[in-house]
């Protein structure tokens, strides 16, 4: 089934420019290997970035650029071998990322950190959350972006399902629940750190790098 | 001044089949010509020194090189082609400047997969030529909005200090920007 919940233009935009945080992208990517709609606005979107470079004045290349490239067409390129595929049953947009340890933020709920959030970038991490369970109400010191890999959960603002999208800006605070007898399994970007209501949440925070 | 020589986009497609069928380095140079200087332009746009940038550029004409086999020409022109190459080369780079561990692989794809896998090589030109019809129909703002999307480092921070408007109306502006160019397309589909 296709997705229901998309990133907004502005967001597929944005990664079509190569504009996008890390985290963000890898999101946008898993996003649009399940959309068609989204990937071929995508490729519109680069359509207008070739139309763009094709648009810009030219900057004179240094005098022997193109010697110097001339000569290195024969030089073996960077292996073209594919990333190491991503552990089973995680999207292939996770190839070549190193999974960290899957740690238990409350009952029910575990977190992988991908990318650690660090000064200016934004964390990427797997949450997986055991059917019933919510992810405490939080809200995000930026912007969150997550996408469903397996299972569904489902917000104020709907049902998230495989390959369905949630944006969220800032002050935002939302407590997505798990649907259905599944597991549910996904992958979110959080800009600054999430900001749980409950203390005690906010207690363990500094102990997981959230 | 550069040599800025201008070709038409069935030339440079026909340069990368060129290159990928009969490795012809006439071909080429014909394509460094003329992309290597605006690849070179992009990657100075986006904050890039000018050392980095020429740099880059020529990493951009080798990867051309190394990947022509892989251009479709039914699936998108050269310079989309040729952009995307550019525009992963300097998320790479910046990856590179930030992580001190290597990274294994490549998150970047050259091309989103099978995408509009039905288009025929017609159905691309056609709509590379309604895009820029659509582009035809917008303000110089509206363009401005989109263009400085794709070259400046920050896009929402430099268009609000650019046309000094606060950072929540650039945002509504590109978003009916966009909503705009889509309806312009859509229609003419």
């Amino acid at each position: 089934m296709s997705p229901l919940h998309h990133p907004s233009d502005e967001t597929l935009l944005a990664h079509a420019a190569g504009a996008l945080d890390e985290a963000f992208r890898v999101i946008v990517a898993v996003h649009i290997a399940a959309c068609a709609q989204c990937r071929s606005l995508v490729l519109r979107a680069e359509q207008v970035g070739g139309e763009m470079l094709d648009t810009l004045a030219a900057t004179a290349m240094t005098g022997d650029a193109l010697d110097r490239t001339l000569a290195r067409l024969d030089e073996q390129g960077p292996a073209d071998r594919p990333a190491a595929p991503p552990p089973d049953g995680l999207p292939a947009a996770l190839a070549g990322y190193t999974i960290g340890r899957w740690r238990s933020l409350f009952p029910g709920v575990a977190l992988a950190s991908i990318l650690p959030p660090e000064r200016g970038r934004a964390g990427l991490h797997l949450l997986r959350l055991a059917p019933g369970r919510a992810l405490g109400d939080h809200g995000h010191g930026g912007r969150e972006m997550s996408v469903v890999i397996a299972g569904a959960v489902t917000d104020e603002r709907g049902t998230y399902g495989p390959g369905d999208v949630a944006e969220r800006d800032d002050e935002a605070h939302h407590a997505p629940v798990v649907v259905g007898g599944q597991t549910c399994l996904c992958l979110i970007a959080v800009e600054g750190r999430l900001r749980f209501r409950h203390w005690a949440l906010r207690l363990l925070q500094p102990l997981i790098g959230v | 001044m550069t040599r800025s020589v201008v070709q038409s986009p069935a030339r440079l497609s026909e340069l990368i089949v060129r290159i990928a069928t009969l490795r012809d380095r006439a071909a080429f140079a014909e394509m460094f010509d003329h992309f290597a200087p605006r690849v070179k332009s992009y990657m100075l746009r986006l904050g890039a020194g000018p050392t980095e940038a020429d740099d880059l550029a020529q990493e951009a004409m080798l990867t051309i090189w190394r990947k022509a086999a892989r251009f479709d020409p039914t699936r998108a022109g050269a310079a989309t082609w040729v952009f995307t190459i550019a525009r992963n080369l300097r998320i790479d780079a910046l990856r590179r400047e930030r992580c001190v561990e290597p990274f294994d692989g490549g998150a970047v794809p050259d091309v989103p997969d099978e995408a509009a896998g039905a288009d025929s090589a017609m159905a691309a030109a056609q709509s590379e030529q309604a895009l820029r019809a659509a582009f035809a129909g917008l303000s110089e703002e509206e363009t401005m909005l989109v263009r400085m999307s794709f070259f400046e480092d920050q896009p929402h921070s430099a268009i609000s200090h650019t046309l000094r408007l606060p950072l929540g109306t650039v945002k509504s502006k590109l978003r009916r920007t966009l909503a705009r160019l889509r309806a312009i397309l859509e229609a003419g589909r």
